[in-house]
């Protein structure tokens, strides 16, 4: 009885967790009260203040933004413009498939950091480096989903297609693909959450480039305040693309029920 | 029975097992100008295909020609094999020798691994039994999904010497940052995996229970468990590929030891083969720690693995 | 004979439905499923409900088993008001319900595992009841390994296995072919009416099928369902012997429920095609 009362006024509930958890937030730090261990909100709000106050700051702050959205956008636009057809391919020629298949899974599982120092060394400490390792870590979870799609679509949908005497050709583009949308789109999803989390720590590593190295810094000064509420941006900025990807999704995949995401 | 007989009983078995996905279709559609659905040509390909990317890889280095940018694989495999040999090449400061740098890993992993499975699971667990609040825990499980825990570390490191007094933890010494580190980084992903286990046992098997008189208890024992169980399996091998990546970014950040450190430190002096063999170490410890746990997994729930198959889905 | 004697000779009512309404509420709007639904069962006697799809059938056996608490009204079994699943209620799921994780032996063992019976005895009874509905040597193998069919065996072996008094069965041979169906309906029949006497309440779609099994159909209306009628079966007992699908009665009855359900049909698309025009 009362799932139906939580369930049916959930904004409204949601906020009140909102408001919970700054409540327990401001408590925690009022008892800690140790500004360099946790800064309040309170001290967050001011820390938002500065930010858009002093203009030094809040041209680091811009660029930072600029530059960490730029990798993670351009990264992942490359990845799908690669992997897309990669993964394509390798379910469509056997041949491909046994050439690439034993690579997929060890690249996949290569912790996302092990790309970094690599980079480095190619592009320096910039955010091209940052872009890159953007690239890398999307591109896999893609091909890996897309391929899987391609290759796991049911016989009960291409066989009355090959009946119909479809040709090989449209059997990809008006078969094979369409039912393997679901898959791709949880490559894009899974894709997207890695290549942010990638640019994070590169930049983090770098610490001179975007919101990572911003964070970072700001860390290491002991401007707790700053750091949190930079956390708290590229939290929102994350989710918003991740509710983004979600929405496409439900648009693409409209005839099937929402695909359970393996989390990883 | 003889031999063609038991090889036509095979081809049978084969094409039938096929027959659950589209691959017969498919593959029939493939160019083939060998027989490729034999073990055999996987394993010659899989030989071709590693010694095609050595080539590669050489050729690639050939052309560069920076030892820096890409080093040839000759190099880098010598590298490795010195390395392991604890021959650190002279400059790279602070790198201990080649089993304490692994064995530090492969601590923090453990340790920050089966801390997020011991908080992971039961808070998963609970979260996805208690359906009255399902409208609102949803959306924290979808930002915590979205949000790069990384971006939490400098905020842990750097306070965390005044929250946390570390002489409790005095028998860890100065690991403690790294665990913490790891353990955010995988506590999540156990959490949502277990969650969404727990959430998905559908409702219809929960009846049956129900019908045939289990108790809360058992339900819990004897259905909502077994059905959560690959899920959640599933969710601590993520899991653990979680807690090695948190602990080479712990390494890698705040650390002076381990792998994670000495891939940066290599990095520094620019000694690029080195640094490719830490890789290569860090890669293979990456690929065990997610591919074997498959293994098991596939034998141990062969019933799940089937409803994925004709659910054409994919993990 | 001693059987047939018994199931003449009792008149108890093991199962009392009496005034049974149920509502559910679907996106802000209440939908009416069950009103004042009540019928009664003899023990032994095989009873039928039949009906348009969504009128509530599936609803009813829940509410019967305990499952679902009805708005008002209440289920008397032995005389004793249901609150939730009796032990002596076995139920054999539309979808099956088989736990995936279990092999043959183990989803018969189930019901018993859930009772404390001990290994030995519940080995030896689901052994029993495996060979009971023909399932001999495929103990060992998974749900996903079986046909539809077989799995629908091994629910039923699972309902049978603890041994209850009444049996509800929902739609169990829905996704059967015609000749697997007939096959199973002489199958089940032999079973209740024979080597373990049940009272059986079966719920089906399927015209022929309720008239050969059932001593009573339970006739309901399109939602909010209702018990339209209730129609006796003066067929003779102990069917699986001889055909009586030929027998007048049966005709006559058959052409009686297809009237009701297609006047049913009718009025509900008609229904539902002035509300779309409102
Ligand atoms: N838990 C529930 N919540 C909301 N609505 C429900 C619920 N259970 C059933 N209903 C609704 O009640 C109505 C009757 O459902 P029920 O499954 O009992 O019908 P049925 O007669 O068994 O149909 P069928 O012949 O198709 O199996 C349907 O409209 C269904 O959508
Ligand atoms: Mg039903």
């Amino acid at each position: 009885m009362s799932a139906s009362i939580v369930n049916r006024y959930r904004y409204p509930f949601l906020f009140l967790t909102i408001i919970v958890f700054v409540a327990v937030w401001w408590v925690v730090a009022k008892i800690v009260n140790d500004p360099y261990a946790l800064a309040g909100p309170v001290s967050t709000a001011k820390a938002y203040y500065q930010l858009f106050a002093q203009s030094s700051l809040r041209n680091l702050f811009i660029t930072s933004i600029e530059s960490t959205l730029l990798s993670i956008f351009l990264g992942f636009v490359l990845a799908v413009a690669i992997g897309i057809p990669v993964g394509i391919f390798m379910g469509r020629y056997l041949v491909v498939d046994y050439l690439v298949d034993p690579w997929i899974n060890i690249w996949y599982s290569i912790p996302a950091i092990a790309f970094v120092p690599l980079v480095m060394n190619w592009a320096g400490l910039t955010s091209i480096s940052a872009l890159i390792v953007s690239f890398l870590i999307a591109v896999f979870s893609i091909i890996i989903n897309v391929y899987t799609g391609v290759k796991n679509v049911s016989a009960s949908l291409v066989e009355p297609a090959i009946a119909f005497g479809i040709s090989k050709r449209a059997l990809y583009t008006k078969v094979i693909l369409p039912a393997s949308t679901p898959n791709i789109m949880v490559g894009l999803r899974l894709g997207i959450t890695r290549a942010i989390e990638g640019v994070i720590v590169a930049e983090m590593v770098f610490s001179v480039v975007g919101l990572g190295g911003m964070i970072f810094d700001t860390a290491d000064k002991l401007e707790m305040s700053l750091t949190i509420a930079l956390v708290i941006v590229i939290s929102l900025i994350s989710i918003a693309l991740n509710y983004l990807m979600k929405y496409l999704d439900h648009k693409v995949v409209f005839w099937k029920e929402s695909s359970a995401l393996k989390r990883g | 029975m003889n031999l063609k007989s038991l090889k036509r009983k095979w081809e049978r078995t084969k094409v039938e097992r096929r027959n659950l996905v589209a691959q017969e279709v498919i593959v029939e559609q493939r160019e083939s100008w060998i027989d490729l659905n034999t073990i055999q040509a996987k394993v010659i390909f899989t030989i071709v295909s590693i010694l095609l990317f050595g080539a590669i890889w050489e050729l690639a280095a050939k052309l560069i020609n920076n030892h820096v940018i890409l080093p040839t694989p000759i190099s880098s495999f010598k590298a490795l094999y010195l390395l392991i040999q604890n021959k650190i090449p002279l400059g790279a400061a602070g790198v201990g020798s080649f089993e304490s740098m692994l064995l530090q890993t492969l601590e923090i992993t453990a340790i920050g691994f089966l801390l997020s499975s011991a908080v992971g699971i039961p808070v998963g667990y609970l979260i996805g039994r208690w359906r009255a609040a399902e409208a609102i825990i949803d959306p924290w499980i979808n930002a915590l999904y979205a949000i790069p825990m990384v971006a939490l570390i400098p905020l842990l490191y750097f306070g965390s010497g005044s929250l946390i007094p570390v002489s409790v933890f005095d028998y860890q010494g100065d690991l403690l940052p790294d665990v913490l580190v790891s353990f955010i980084m995988t506590v999540f992903t156990i959490i949502i995996n277990t969650y969404q286990g727990v959430r998905l046992v559908s409702n219809s098997l929960v009846e049956v229970g129900k019908a045939f008189g289990a108790s809360e208890n058992q339900l819990t024992r004897h259905v909502v468990i077994p059905a959560a169980l690959p899920d959640i399996v599933a969710g601590m091998r993520l899991g653990l590929g979680r807690a090695l990546l948190g602990a080479i970014i712990a390494e890698a950040l705040l650390s002076t030891n381990g792998l994670g450190y000495t891939m940066l430190a290599f990095q520094s002096i620019l000694n690029t083969p080195y640094m490719v063999a830490t890789i290569m170490v860090i890669a293979f410890i990456g690929f065990v720690l997610l591919q074997t746990p498959k293994l098991i997994e596939r034998r141990l729930f062969k019933w799940k693995e089937t409803e994925r198959i004709k659910r054409g889905g994919n993990e | 004979m001693a059987l047939e004697q018994k199931t003449v000779s009792t008149f108890k009512q093991i199962l009392k439905i009496e005034g049974i309404s149920k509502s559910f509420v679907k996106d802000g709007k209440k939908v009416q499923v069950l009103e004042d639904v009540s019928f009664e069962a003899r023990e032994g006697s095989f009873v039928s409900i039949i009906g348009p799809s969504g009128c509530g059938k599936t609803t009813l056996l829940r509410i019967i088993d305990g499952l679902v608490k009805p708005d008002s009204g209440k289920v008397l079994f032995n005389g004793k008001p249901v609150t939730s699943p009796p032990p002596k209620m076995g139920f054999v799921f539309q979808q099956f319900g088989l736990l995936p994780w279990r092999t043959v032996r183990k989803n018969v063992e189930f019901g018993l595992e859930l009772r404390g019976v001990n290994p030995e005895e519940k080995k030896k009874i689901a052994e029993g009841y495996i060979k009971l509905v023909g399932l001999e040597g495929f103990e060992n193998h998974y749900p996903h390994e079986l046909s539809g069919g077989m799995q629908q065996r091994v629910g039923l072996a699972r309902a049978l296995a603890i041994d209850p008094d009444v049996l509800l069965m929902d739609e169990p041979f829905a996704s059967l072919d015609m000749q697997t169906r007939e096959l199973f309906q002489r199958e089940l029949l032999k079973i209740v009416k024979g080597a373990l006497p049940k009272t059986t309440l079966f719920v089906t779609h399927n015209i022929d099928e309720a008239i050969y099994l059932s001593d009573e159909i339970v006739l309901m209306t399109a939602r909010p369902g209702k018990v339209y009628e209730i129609i006796k079966v003066d067929l003779p007992q102990e069917r699986w012997k001889e055909d009586i699908r030929a027998h007048p009665e049966f005709i006559r009855l058959r052409q009686k429920i297809w009237k009701f359900l297609e006047s049913q049909i009718i009025e509900k698309e008609m229904g539902e095609n002035e509300s779309g025009k409102a």
